[in-house]
């Protein structure tokens, strides 16, 4: 297969960065093993779903979500300062970053492009409801939507409300339910 | 960003995975690399700058690549010449990386923030006060939800004292601010909205006032 135009222009810029040692190749190697298995939004299903089985560690999280998210060993870069954001019937929140694709690293992994695309960034905050319907998610008239403005210093993490019909459930099957869109507050959680 | 480009439908994928293409995951690598806290003397200046562009004929991976030559050919690191050569000019120096493999791990890991401060400023408001975000031109210019200006809000949380986007790094007292998240109105923003929705955006002490 013929390798792309920027698949030749990255590596090529790769190489001369590490020629010019101002990058080291195992280093970006890591970087990428970081991306690919260590963050990612199952580490966030987890926080969510221990919430959910755990009404001290859900106070915990909404009053001191860096600390709570510590707990289960999730933390770091582009999560640095924390908020965690709780939905209920009343208030269903969702986040966009209208600036760039500010989105917390440690619990979600990488912003789908979506999310950093310029349609998502503008509209959210004009047109929440009509994004929402748009990626399939219905809202009644009498909840509020919320909508949190991310930046690079602050990044948010929906709890997304516990489904209907999942009292018997253990906290990995909950966790296994989660998705990064219901994270984001794009989606609920289905059982 | 222009209407028309804002205006289209988001380019939604389910499941979509964290890169497309490998090359994707490595120019984020590569980007991740030059803006972290190690290269905050070469870098610092350049990270707080514009996203990459919003042109949807450019993909996002693809403006992360300009975005970073760019900044290299700005700091001097490299030439276009020798990027388009693929190789350093003859007689350049050699650098030593200041990101290393063993040291990505605690990279990722540390809770070290690089804009908290930990600097004594009283805060100006308090939660739940009133507040209008002013219409105000800041020097240096500061990336801004700009859509909140001239408009009445509640204060939903004290952040704390975090230093101002161009001084990543640097608590400086009389630099360093209190951020607040400002609860608005979809109605206060946009005049016609749905009377139940609110936007709540993060803003500075210094671009809000007391009503």
């Amino acid at each position: 297969m013929i390798p792309s135009d920027l698949t030749l222009r990255v590596k090529s810029l790769e190489s001369l960065l590490v020629e010019k040692g101002l990058v080291d190749r195992a280093a970006l190697d890591a970087v990428v093993d970081m991306f690919e298995h260590k963050i990612g939004p199952r580490n966030g299903a987890r926080v969510v779903a221990k919430a959910w089985v755990d009404s001290a560690y859900k106070q915990r999280l909404l009053e001191q979500p860096n600390s709570a998210i510590a707990e289960l060993g999730y933390g770091g870069q582009q999560g640095e300062h924390m908020v965690v954001v709780e939905n209920t019937p009343a208030v269903h929140n969702v986040v966009v970053c209208t600036l760039c694709s500010c989105y917390p690293w440690p619990v979600l992994g990488l912003p789908p492009a979506w999310y950093k695309s310029a349609p998502y960034r503008v509209r959210m905050v004009i047109d929440p409801r009509g994004v929402l319907r748009e990626l399939g998610l219905e809202l009644s008239d009498d909840v509020e939507v919320r909508v949190w403005d991310s930046t690079s210093a602050v990044r948010y993490l929906v709890l997304p409300e516990r489904p209907a019909g999942t009292d018997g459930l253990s906290e990995s099957a909950l966790a296994a339910l989660v998705t990064r869109d219901s994270m984001i507050g794009v989606a609920k959680v289905h059982g | 960003m222009d209407d028309g480009q804002a205006s289209g439908p988001i380019p939604f994928e389910k499941s979509e995975p964290a890169s497309h293409e490998p090359w994707e995951a490595r120019i984020a690598a590569i980007w991740s690399a030059m803006s972290g806290p190690q290269m905050q003397d070469h870098f610092g200046q350049y990270a707080s700058s514009s996203p990459p562009s919003d042109d949807p004929a450019v993909g996002y991976f693809q403006g992360r690549y300009a975005q970073i030559v760019d900044w290299l050919v700005a700091a001097g690191m490299i030439t276009r010449s020798e990027l388009e050569n693929g190789r350093p000019a003859e007689g350049a120096r050699t650098a030593t990386p200041l990101l290393t493999a063993d040291m990505v791990g605690s990279w990722f890991s540390s809770d070290d923030n690089p804009w908290k401060c930990d600097v004594d400023v009283k805060p100006k408001f308090g939660v739940g006060q009133l507040v209008y975000a002013r219409n105000m031109n800041p020097d240096p210019q500061r990336r801004c939800s700009c859509y909140a200006r001239g408009k009445v809000g509640i204060v939903e949380r004290d952040h704390g004292v975090f230093a101002l986007p161009h001084l990543t790094h640097q608590c400086l007292d009389d630099e360093s601010q209190h951020l607040y998240s400002v609860r608005f109105t979809a109605s206060e923003l946009w005049g016609q909205a749905h009377p139940n929705d609110t936007v709540v955006v993060n803003m500075w002490g210094d671009e809000l006032e007391s009503i």
